[in-house]
Protein backbone atom coordinates (compact mmCIF):
# COMPACT_ATOMS: atom_id res chain seq x y z
CA UNK A 1 0.00 0.00 0.00
CA UNK A 2 1.02 3.51 -0.60
CA UNK A 3 2.54 3.37 -4.09
CA UNK A 4 1.33 5.96 -6.55
CA UNK A 5 0.49 5.68 -10.19
CA UNK A 6 -0.81 8.11 -12.77
CA UNK A 7 -3.59 7.36 -15.26
CA UNK A 8 -3.78 9.45 -18.41
CA UNK A 9 -7.43 9.14 -19.23
CA UNK A 10 -9.07 10.13 -22.50
CA UNK A 11 -11.95 12.53 -21.97
CA UNK A 12 -14.54 13.38 -24.59
CA UNK A 13 -17.61 15.51 -24.32
CA UNK A 14 -20.08 14.80 -27.11
CA UNK A 15 -21.86 18.13 -26.63
CA UNK A 16 -18.83 20.34 -27.08
CA UNK A 17 -17.06 17.69 -29.21
CA UNK A 18 -13.91 18.43 -27.25
CA UNK A 19 -11.42 15.76 -26.38
CA UNK A 20 -8.40 15.79 -24.11
CA UNK A 21 -6.29 13.65 -21.82
CA UNK A 22 -6.62 14.16 -18.11
CA UNK A 23 -4.03 12.99 -15.59
CA UNK A 24 -5.15 11.36 -12.38
CA UNK A 25 -2.67 10.43 -9.71
CA UNK A 26 -3.75 7.94 -7.08
CA UNK A 27 -2.55 5.49 -4.52
CA UNK A 28 -3.25 1.95 -5.60
CA UNK A 29 -2.99 -1.47 -4.08
CA UNK A 30 -1.05 -4.34 -5.47
CA UNK A 31 -4.10 -6.42 -6.42
CA UNK A 32 -5.83 -3.58 -8.26
CA UNK A 33 -6.73 -4.04 -11.88
CA UNK A 34 -6.98 -1.11 -14.32
CA UNK A 35 -10.74 -1.04 -13.81
CA UNK A 36 -10.26 -0.58 -10.04
CA UNK A 37 -8.17 2.48 -10.82
CA UNK A 38 -10.93 3.90 -13.02
CA UNK A 39 -13.57 3.19 -10.39
CA UNK A 40 -11.39 4.89 -7.81
CA UNK A 41 -11.13 7.96 -10.02
CA UNK A 42 -14.88 8.03 -10.55
CA UNK A 43 -15.63 7.46 -6.87
CA UNK A 44 -13.08 9.73 -5.24
CA UNK A 45 -11.50 12.12 -7.72
CA UNK A 46 -13.84 13.01 -10.57
CA UNK A 47 -17.39 11.68 -10.63
CA UNK A 48 -17.93 12.90 -14.18
CA UNK A 49 -15.70 10.19 -15.67
CA UNK A 50 -17.77 7.71 -17.72
CA UNK A 51 -16.81 4.14 -18.39
CA UNK A 52 -18.61 0.80 -18.73
CA UNK A 53 -18.18 -2.24 -16.54
CA UNK A 54 -20.32 -4.79 -14.81
CA UNK A 55 -19.04 -8.19 -13.76
CA UNK A 56 -15.43 -7.38 -12.84
CA UNK A 57 -14.51 -10.97 -13.63
CA UNK A 58 -13.98 -11.15 -17.37
CA UNK A 59 -17.42 -12.45 -18.22
CA UNK A 60 -19.66 -9.60 -19.31
CA UNK A 61 -17.30 -8.09 -21.87
CA UNK A 62 -18.20 -4.47 -21.17
CA UNK A 63 -14.90 -3.12 -19.82
CA UNK A 64 -12.73 -3.34 -22.93
CA UNK A 65 -10.52 -0.28 -23.48
CA UNK A 66 -7.22 0.68 -25.00
CA UNK A 67 -4.52 0.54 -22.34
CA UNK A 68 -1.15 1.90 -23.39
CA UNK A 69 -2.18 1.49 -26.99
CA UNK A 70 -3.34 -2.11 -26.74
CA UNK A 71 -6.94 -3.44 -26.65
CA UNK A 72 -7.35 -4.76 -23.13
CA UNK A 73 -9.99 -6.14 -20.80
CA UNK A 74 -9.52 -3.69 -17.94
CA UNK A 75 -10.99 -5.91 -15.21
CA UNK A 76 -8.52 -8.67 -16.02
CA UNK A 77 -5.33 -6.64 -16.20
CA UNK A 78 -3.31 -5.58 -13.17
CA UNK A 79 -1.96 -2.09 -12.65
CA UNK A 80 1.28 -3.63 -11.38
CA UNK A 81 1.98 -5.00 -14.86
CA UNK A 82 2.16 -1.47 -16.27
CA UNK A 83 4.50 0.13 -13.76
CA UNK A 84 5.93 2.64 -13.34
CA UNK A 85 3.34 4.27 -15.61
CA UNK A 86 1.84 6.63 -16.50
CA UNK A 87 -0.88 4.36 -17.83
CA UNK A 88 -2.81 5.71 -20.75
CA UNK A 89 -6.46 4.63 -20.92
CA UNK A 90 -8.52 5.32 -24.04
CA UNK A 91 -11.81 4.13 -25.50
CA UNK A 92 -11.75 1.22 -27.99
CA UNK A 93 -10.48 2.28 -31.38
CA UNK A 94 -12.54 1.65 -34.54
CA UNK A 95 -15.71 2.71 -32.70
CA UNK A 96 -17.44 6.03 -32.41
CA UNK A 97 -16.89 7.53 -28.97
CA UNK A 98 -20.02 8.51 -27.06
CA UNK A 99 -18.37 9.98 -24.03
CA UNK A 100 -14.99 9.54 -22.33
CA UNK A 101 -14.30 5.80 -22.41
CA UNK A 102 -17.70 4.75 -23.70
CA UNK A 103 -18.12 3.74 -27.34
CA UNK A 104 -21.20 3.39 -29.50
CA UNK A 105 -22.36 -0.20 -29.91
CA UNK A 106 -25.07 0.26 -32.55
CA UNK A 107 -23.01 -0.96 -35.50
CA UNK A 108 -21.77 -3.97 -33.63
CA UNK A 109 -25.27 -4.94 -32.52
CA UNK A 110 -26.58 -4.54 -36.06
CA UNK A 111 -23.85 -6.86 -37.35
CA UNK A 112 -24.66 -9.33 -34.61
CA UNK A 113 -28.30 -9.45 -35.76
CA UNK A 114 -27.21 -9.80 -39.36
CA UNK A 115 -25.62 -13.20 -38.75
CA UNK A 116 -28.58 -14.83 -36.92
CA UNK A 117 -26.55 -16.01 -33.94
CA UNK A 118 -29.04 -18.54 -32.71
CA UNK A 119 -30.10 -22.04 -33.62
CA UNK A 120 -32.09 -21.91 -36.83
CA UNK A 121 -34.36 -24.85 -37.66
CA UNK A 122 -36.30 -25.55 -40.84
CA UNK A 123 -39.02 -26.75 -38.58
CA UNK A 124 -39.02 -26.29 -34.84
CA UNK A 125 -39.39 -29.47 -32.89
CA UNK A 126 -42.43 -29.54 -30.61
CA UNK A 127 -41.64 -29.07 -26.93
CA UNK A 128 -42.94 -32.50 -26.00
CA UNK A 129 -40.32 -34.12 -28.21
CA UNK A 130 -37.67 -32.86 -25.84
CA UNK A 131 -34.36 -31.12 -26.36
CA UNK A 132 -32.00 -31.47 -29.30
CA UNK A 133 -29.36 -33.97 -28.34
CA UNK A 134 -25.69 -33.53 -29.10
CA UNK A 135 -22.68 -35.73 -28.45
CA UNK A 136 -19.60 -34.36 -26.66
CA UNK A 137 -17.66 -34.73 -29.91
CA UNK A 138 -20.23 -32.61 -31.75
CA UNK A 139 -20.03 -30.00 -29.03
CA UNK A 140 -16.25 -30.00 -29.15
CA UNK A 141 -16.23 -28.85 -32.80
CA UNK A 142 -17.49 -25.39 -31.84
CA UNK A 143 -17.05 -25.11 -28.07
CA UNK A 144 -14.07 -22.78 -28.32
CA UNK A 145 -16.11 -20.31 -30.37
CA UNK A 146 -18.87 -20.11 -27.74
CA UNK A 147 -16.47 -18.58 -25.22
CA UNK A 148 -16.72 -15.12 -26.78
CA UNK A 149 -17.91 -12.44 -24.37
CA UNK A 150 -18.53 -9.75 -27.01
CA UNK A 151 -15.89 -7.48 -25.55
CA UNK A 152 -15.09 -6.18 -29.05
CA UNK A 153 -11.36 -6.03 -28.41
CA UNK A 154 -10.94 -7.88 -31.68
CA UNK A 155 -12.79 -5.13 -33.57
CA UNK A 156 -10.49 -2.59 -32.06
CA UNK A 157 -7.44 -4.61 -33.07
CA UNK A 158 -8.52 -5.35 -36.64
CA UNK A 159 -7.01 -3.22 -39.42
CA UNK A 160 -9.75 -4.35 -41.83
CA UNK A 161 -12.47 -3.05 -39.50
CA UNK A 162 -10.64 0.27 -39.45
CA UNK A 163 -10.87 0.77 -43.20
CA UNK A 164 -14.06 -1.12 -44.08
CA UNK A 165 -16.88 0.21 -41.96
CA UNK A 166 -19.32 -2.51 -42.93
CA UNK A 167 -16.96 -5.44 -42.48
CA UNK A 168 -18.93 -7.83 -40.27
CA UNK A 169 -15.80 -8.34 -38.23
CA UNK A 170 -14.04 -11.04 -36.20
CA UNK A 171 -16.36 -11.83 -33.29
CA UNK A 172 -19.58 -11.88 -35.33
CA UNK A 173 -18.11 -13.94 -38.17
CA UNK A 174 -16.79 -16.35 -35.57
CA UNK A 175 -20.23 -16.60 -34.04
CA UNK A 176 -21.66 -17.35 -37.47
CA UNK A 177 -19.11 -20.10 -37.90
CA UNK A 178 -19.95 -21.39 -34.45
CA UNK A 179 -23.63 -21.87 -35.36
CA UNK A 180 -22.75 -23.30 -38.75
CA UNK A 181 -20.75 -25.97 -36.97
CA UNK A 182 -23.49 -26.73 -34.47
CA UNK A 183 -25.08 -30.11 -35.23
CA UNK A 184 -28.46 -28.82 -34.04
CA UNK A 185 -28.49 -25.95 -36.48
CA UNK A 186 -29.91 -25.87 -40.02
CA UNK A 187 -29.31 -22.22 -40.89
CA UNK A 188 -25.85 -22.44 -42.43
CA UNK A 189 -27.01 -21.56 -45.96
CA UNK A 190 -28.73 -18.44 -44.76
CA UNK A 191 -25.79 -17.42 -42.61
CA UNK A 192 -23.27 -18.11 -45.36
CA UNK A 193 -25.14 -15.67 -47.59
CA UNK A 194 -24.07 -12.95 -45.17
CA UNK A 195 -20.68 -14.37 -44.33
CA UNK A 196 -19.69 -14.78 -48.00
CA UNK A 197 -21.03 -11.39 -49.02
CA UNK A 198 -18.78 -8.44 -49.77
CA UNK A 199 -18.93 -7.42 -46.10
CA UNK A 200 -17.97 -10.90 -44.97
CA UNK A 201 -15.01 -13.21 -44.60
CA UNK A 202 -13.25 -12.40 -47.88
CA UNK A 203 -12.22 -8.99 -46.61
CA UNK A 204 -10.13 -10.64 -43.92
CA UNK A 205 -6.45 -10.88 -44.79
CA UNK A 206 -5.57 -13.08 -41.82
CA UNK A 207 -3.66 -10.44 -39.94
CA UNK A 208 -4.36 -12.42 -36.79
CA UNK A 209 -4.31 -9.49 -34.38
CA UNK A 210 -7.87 -10.35 -33.27
CA UNK A 211 -6.74 -13.71 -31.94
CA UNK A 212 -3.80 -12.01 -30.26
CA UNK A 213 -5.92 -9.60 -28.20
CA UNK A 214 -8.81 -11.96 -27.46
CA UNK A 215 -8.99 -12.49 -23.68
CA UNK A 216 -10.92 -15.75 -24.11
CA UNK A 217 -8.65 -17.44 -26.69
CA UNK A 218 -11.53 -17.73 -29.10
CA UNK A 219 -9.18 -17.46 -32.12
CA UNK A 220 -11.50 -15.49 -34.42
CA UNK A 221 -8.81 -15.41 -37.12
CA UNK A 222 -8.75 -19.20 -37.21
CA UNK A 223 -12.55 -19.35 -37.30
CA UNK A 224 -12.71 -16.96 -40.24
CA UNK A 225 -10.02 -18.91 -42.04
CA UNK A 226 -12.01 -22.11 -41.52
CA UNK A 227 -15.13 -20.36 -42.84
CA UNK A 228 -13.21 -19.43 -45.97
CA UNK A 229 -12.45 -23.09 -46.56
CA UNK A 230 -16.14 -23.95 -46.06
CA UNK A 231 -17.02 -21.04 -48.36
CA UNK A 232 -14.82 -22.44 -51.11
CA UNK A 233 -16.46 -25.86 -50.76
CA UNK A 234 -19.93 -24.31 -50.86
CA UNK A 235 -18.93 -22.30 -53.92
CA UNK A 236 -17.74 -25.29 -55.93
CA UNK A 237 -20.60 -27.42 -54.68
CA UNK A 238 -23.09 -24.85 -55.95
CA UNK A 239 -21.81 -25.47 -59.49
CA UNK A 240 -22.07 -29.23 -59.17
CA UNK A 241 -25.59 -28.83 -57.83
CA UNK A 242 -26.80 -26.44 -60.52
CA UNK A 243 -25.27 -28.43 -63.37
CA UNK A 244 -26.86 -31.52 -61.84
CA UNK A 245 -30.31 -29.96 -61.73
CA UNK A 246 -30.18 -29.06 -65.41
CA UNK A 247 -30.01 -32.67 -66.47
CA UNK B 1 -27.62 -21.72 -51.98
CA UNK B 2 -27.34 -18.26 -53.38
CA UNK B 3 -23.79 -17.05 -53.03
CA UNK B 4 -24.42 -13.34 -53.19
CA UNK B 5 -23.09 -12.42 -56.60
CA UNK B 6 -19.47 -12.94 -55.70
CA UNK B 7 -16.76 -15.15 -56.99
CA UNK B 8 -14.42 -14.28 -54.15
CA UNK B 9 -14.38 -17.93 -53.13
CA UNK B 10 -12.90 -18.83 -56.50
CA UNK B 11 -10.12 -16.24 -56.34
CA UNK B 12 -9.38 -17.11 -52.74
CA UNK B 13 -9.05 -20.79 -53.55
CA UNK B 14 -6.51 -19.94 -56.25
CA UNK B 15 -4.77 -17.63 -53.80
CA UNK B 16 -4.39 -20.30 -51.16
CA UNK B 17 -3.40 -23.15 -53.45
CA UNK B 18 -0.99 -20.77 -55.17
CA UNK B 19 0.31 -19.75 -51.77
CA UNK B 20 1.20 -23.30 -50.91
CA UNK B 21 2.76 -24.04 -54.28
CA UNK B 22 4.82 -20.85 -54.41
CA UNK B 23 5.90 -21.30 -50.79
CA UNK B 24 7.32 -24.71 -51.59
CA UNK B 25 8.85 -24.09 -55.00
CA UNK B 26 9.82 -20.45 -55.51
CA UNK B 27 12.67 -20.09 -52.97
CA UNK B 28 14.57 -23.11 -54.29
CA UNK B 29 14.13 -21.88 -57.86
CA UNK B 30 15.42 -18.43 -56.89
CA UNK B 31 18.41 -20.06 -55.29
CA UNK B 32 19.12 -22.44 -58.13
CA UNK B 33 18.77 -19.91 -60.95
CA UNK B 34 20.13 -16.69 -59.46
CA UNK B 35 21.80 -16.92 -56.06
CA UNK B 36 23.65 -20.22 -56.47
CA UNK B 37 25.25 -19.43 -59.85
CA UNK B 38 25.76 -15.81 -58.77
CA UNK B 39 27.82 -16.95 -55.81
CA UNK B 40 29.89 -18.99 -58.23
CA UNK B 41 28.79 -22.41 -57.00
CA UNK B 42 29.84 -24.86 -59.66
CA UNK B 43 26.92 -27.28 -59.32
CA UNK B 44 24.45 -24.54 -60.02
CA UNK B 45 26.51 -22.97 -62.77
CA UNK B 46 26.76 -26.41 -64.33
CA UNK B 47 23.01 -26.97 -64.01
CA UNK B 48 22.40 -23.76 -65.92
CA UNK B 49 24.34 -24.88 -69.02
CA UNK B 50 22.51 -24.23 -72.27
CA UNK B 51 22.35 -27.86 -73.41
CA UNK B 52 21.06 -29.07 -70.04
CA UNK B 53 18.36 -26.47 -69.74
CA UNK B 54 17.14 -26.81 -73.30
CA UNK B 55 16.92 -30.57 -72.84
CA UNK B 56 15.08 -30.09 -69.52
CA UNK B 57 12.64 -27.59 -71.02
CA UNK B 58 12.00 -29.97 -73.89
CA UNK B 59 10.35 -32.30 -71.43
CA UNK B 60 6.56 -31.89 -71.44
CA UNK B 61 6.30 -32.85 -67.79
CA UNK B 62 8.77 -30.14 -66.77
CA UNK B 63 6.87 -27.64 -68.90
CA UNK B 64 3.57 -28.56 -67.31
CA UNK B 65 5.05 -28.34 -63.83
CA UNK B 66 6.60 -24.97 -64.53
CA UNK B 67 3.36 -23.70 -66.02
CA UNK B 68 1.32 -24.77 -62.98
CA UNK B 69 3.82 -23.19 -60.60
CA UNK B 70 3.93 -19.93 -62.54
CA UNK B 71 0.17 -19.64 -63.01
CA UNK B 72 -0.73 -20.43 -59.42
CA UNK B 73 2.05 -18.20 -58.06
CA UNK B 74 0.70 -15.33 -60.14
CA UNK B 75 -2.87 -15.78 -58.91
CA UNK B 76 -1.55 -15.99 -55.37
CA UNK B 77 0.64 -12.93 -55.71
CA UNK B 78 -1.87 -10.68 -57.46
CA UNK B 79 -4.53 -11.49 -54.87
CA UNK B 80 -2.07 -10.31 -52.24
CA UNK B 81 -1.13 -7.24 -54.23
CA UNK B 82 -4.81 -6.40 -54.48
CA UNK B 83 -5.09 -6.46 -50.70
CA UNK B 84 -1.78 -4.64 -50.33
CA UNK B 85 -3.24 -1.76 -52.34
CA UNK B 86 -6.29 -1.62 -50.05
CA UNK B 87 -4.11 -1.84 -46.95
CA UNK B 88 -2.00 1.06 -48.14
CA UNK B 89 -5.21 3.13 -48.19
CA UNK B 90 -4.72 3.98 -51.85
CA UNK B 91 -7.84 6.03 -52.56
CA UNK B 92 -9.28 3.91 -55.37
CA UNK B 93 -12.48 1.86 -55.25
CA UNK B 94 -11.98 -1.83 -54.50
CA UNK B 95 -13.69 -3.24 -57.58
CA UNK B 96 -11.30 -1.95 -60.27
CA UNK B 97 -8.30 -2.87 -58.13
CA UNK B 98 -9.53 -6.45 -57.80
CA UNK B 99 -10.44 -6.69 -61.49
CA UNK B 100 -7.11 -5.28 -62.63
CA UNK B 101 -5.16 -7.54 -60.26
CA UNK B 102 -6.79 -10.73 -61.47
CA UNK B 103 -6.60 -9.54 -65.08
CA UNK B 104 -2.83 -9.18 -64.71
CA UNK B 105 -2.65 -12.70 -63.26
CA UNK B 106 -4.60 -14.03 -66.24
CA UNK B 107 -2.44 -12.14 -68.73
CA UNK B 108 0.68 -13.47 -67.02
CA UNK B 109 -0.66 -17.00 -67.21
CA UNK B 110 -1.40 -16.66 -70.92
CA UNK B 111 2.07 -15.24 -71.52
CA UNK B 112 3.57 -18.17 -69.62
CA UNK B 113 1.68 -20.64 -71.82
CA UNK B 114 2.86 -18.87 -74.97
CA UNK B 115 6.45 -18.74 -73.78
CA UNK B 116 6.46 -22.38 -72.76
CA UNK B 117 4.76 -23.92 -75.76
CA UNK B 118 4.90 -21.51 -78.67
CA UNK B 119 8.39 -20.10 -78.40
CA UNK C 1 2.10 0.81 -38.51
CA UNK C 2 0.82 0.88 -35.00
CA UNK C 3 1.64 -2.67 -34.03
CA UNK C 4 4.41 -5.12 -34.91
CA UNK C 5 1.95 -7.59 -36.35
CA UNK C 6 0.60 -5.04 -38.82
CA UNK C 7 4.16 -4.59 -39.98
CA UNK C 8 4.62 -8.34 -40.28
CA UNK C 9 1.48 -8.64 -42.41
CA UNK C 10 2.70 -5.78 -44.57
CA UNK C 11 5.96 -7.62 -45.22
CA UNK C 12 3.95 -10.77 -45.93
CA UNK C 13 1.98 -8.92 -48.59
CA UNK C 14 5.11 -7.36 -50.05
CA UNK C 15 6.54 -10.85 -50.66
CA UNK C 16 3.99 -11.08 -53.49
CA UNK C 17 5.82 -8.36 -55.41
CA UNK C 18 8.97 -10.45 -55.29
CA UNK C 19 7.10 -13.54 -56.44
CA UNK C 20 5.87 -11.61 -59.49
CA UNK C 21 9.33 -10.18 -60.13
CA UNK C 22 10.86 -13.64 -60.03
CA UNK C 23 8.21 -15.07 -62.35
CA UNK C 24 9.25 -12.42 -64.87
CA UNK C 25 12.91 -13.43 -64.52
CA UNK C 26 11.97 -17.09 -64.84
CA UNK C 27 9.95 -16.52 -68.01
CA UNK C 28 12.79 -14.48 -69.51
CA UNK C 29 15.09 -17.38 -68.74
CA UNK C 30 12.78 -19.78 -70.56
CA UNK C 31 12.59 -17.40 -73.53
CA UNK C 32 16.37 -17.10 -73.74
CA UNK C 33 16.85 -20.87 -73.51
CA UNK C 34 14.52 -21.05 -76.51
CA UNK C 35 16.89 -18.78 -78.46
CA UNK C 36 20.43 -19.42 -79.70
CA UNK C 37 23.25 -20.32 -77.30
CA UNK C 38 25.04 -16.96 -77.65
CA UNK C 39 22.07 -14.89 -76.52
CA UNK C 40 21.49 -17.38 -73.72
CA UNK C 41 25.07 -16.92 -72.52
CA UNK C 42 24.52 -13.16 -72.50
CA UNK C 43 21.40 -13.64 -70.39
CA UNK C 44 23.33 -15.90 -68.06
CA UNK C 45 25.99 -13.27 -67.59
CA UNK C 46 23.26 -10.78 -66.80
CA UNK C 47 21.79 -13.18 -64.22
CA UNK C 48 25.22 -13.57 -62.62
CA UNK C 49 25.84 -9.81 -62.43
CA UNK C 50 26.21 -8.30 -58.95
CA UNK C 51 22.98 -6.35 -59.28
CA UNK C 52 21.00 -9.51 -60.05
CA UNK C 53 22.76 -11.32 -57.22
CA UNK C 54 21.55 -8.65 -54.81
CA UNK C 55 18.07 -8.92 -56.30
CA UNK C 56 18.27 -12.71 -55.96
CA UNK C 57 19.30 -12.60 -52.33
CA UNK C 58 16.54 -10.14 -51.41
CA UNK C 59 13.98 -12.15 -53.38
CA UNK C 60 15.15 -15.31 -51.67
CA UNK C 61 14.70 -13.75 -48.23
CA UNK C 62 11.24 -12.44 -49.03
CA UNK C 63 10.03 -15.66 -50.63
CA UNK C 64 11.42 -17.68 -47.74
CA UNK C 65 9.52 -15.40 -45.38
CA UNK C 66 6.43 -16.18 -47.43
CA UNK C 67 7.14 -19.92 -47.21
CA UNK C 68 7.58 -19.94 -43.46
CA UNK C 69 4.58 -17.74 -42.69
CA UNK C 70 2.29 -19.43 -45.20
CA UNK C 71 3.11 -23.00 -44.28
CA UNK C 72 2.84 -22.33 -40.57
CA UNK C 73 -0.54 -20.63 -40.99
CA UNK C 74 -2.16 -23.44 -43.01
CA UNK C 75 -3.28 -25.45 -39.94
CA UNK C 76 -5.13 -22.46 -38.47
CA UNK C 77 -7.61 -22.75 -41.30
CA UNK C 78 -8.22 -26.44 -40.83
CA UNK C 79 -9.86 -28.09 -37.90
CA UNK C 80 -8.60 -31.65 -37.70
CA UNK C 81 -10.23 -33.77 -35.05
CA UNK C 82 -8.97 -36.94 -33.52
CA UNK C 83 -10.72 -38.71 -30.66
CA UNK C 84 -12.87 -35.69 -29.94
CA UNK C 85 -9.84 -33.41 -29.59
CA UNK C 86 -8.57 -30.84 -32.04
CA UNK C 87 -5.15 -31.75 -33.34
CA UNK C 88 -2.89 -28.80 -32.38
CA UNK C 89 -1.76 -26.50 -35.18
CA UNK C 90 1.89 -27.27 -34.50
CA UNK C 91 1.28 -30.97 -35.14
CA UNK C 92 -0.09 -30.18 -38.59
CA UNK C 93 2.52 -27.53 -39.43
CA UNK C 94 5.30 -30.08 -38.88
CA UNK C 95 4.36 -32.28 -41.85
CA UNK C 96 3.87 -29.09 -43.89
CA UNK C 97 7.56 -28.31 -43.49
CA UNK C 98 8.50 -31.93 -44.21
CA UNK C 99 6.62 -31.67 -47.52
CA UNK C 100 8.39 -28.36 -48.14
CA UNK C 101 11.77 -30.03 -47.67
CA UNK C 102 10.73 -32.92 -49.92
CA UNK C 103 9.61 -30.56 -52.69
CA UNK C 104 12.89 -28.66 -52.47
CA UNK C 105 14.76 -31.95 -52.73
CA UNK C 106 12.77 -33.04 -55.79
CA UNK C 107 13.31 -29.72 -57.55
CA UNK C 108 17.05 -29.90 -56.90
CA UNK C 109 17.13 -33.50 -58.08
CA UNK C 110 15.52 -32.57 -61.38
CA UNK C 111 17.56 -29.44 -61.83
CA UNK C 112 21.05 -30.42 -60.76
CA UNK C 113 23.31 -32.62 -62.88
S1 LIG D 1 -13.75 -12.96 -30.10
FE1 LIG D 1 -12.52 -12.55 -28.24
S2 LIG D 1 -11.88 -10.40 -28.52
FE2 LIG D 1 -13.55 -10.72 -29.95
S3 LIG D 1 -15.39 -10.06 -28.84
FE3 LIG D 1 -15.18 -12.28 -28.49
S4 LIG D 1 -14.03 -12.48 -26.59
FE4 LIG D 1 -13.78 -10.36 -27.28
S1 LIG E 1 -16.27 -5.95 -16.19
FE1 LIG E 1 -17.19 -7.70 -17.11
S2 LIG E 1 -15.60 -8.34 -18.45
FE2 LIG E 1 -14.65 -6.73 -17.38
Amino acid sequence: MGSKVTFEVFRFDSETEESSYQDFEMEYEDEWVILDGLNYIKGFIDGSLSHRWSCRMGVCGSCGMIVNGYPTLTCSTFIRDYLPGPIRVEPLTNFKVERDLIVNLDDFLRKLQQISPWIVRDEERAIEHGEYLQTPAELATFKQFTLCINCMLCYSACPVVSHELNFIGPAVLTLGHRYNLDSRDQGADMRLDEMLSSDGIWSCTFVGECSQVCPKHVDPAGAIQQSKVSGVMAYFKSFVMSSGSRE
Amino acid sequence: MNIKGSHEAFWWSLFSVGGVVSAMVVPVLVFATIVGPGLGWDVFADAMRYDRLSRLLGNQLVKMGLFVVIALSLFHAFHRIRHLITDLHVPVPGMPVAALSYLLAIVGTVVAAIVLWLM
Amino acid sequence: MRRPRYCMVFVREVTAIFVVAYVIVLLSLVVSVGGDPESYEAFRDFLASPGMLVFGVITLLFTLFHSVTFISLIPRGMAVWRNGKRVPASTIAGPGFVVFAAVVAVVLLVLLP
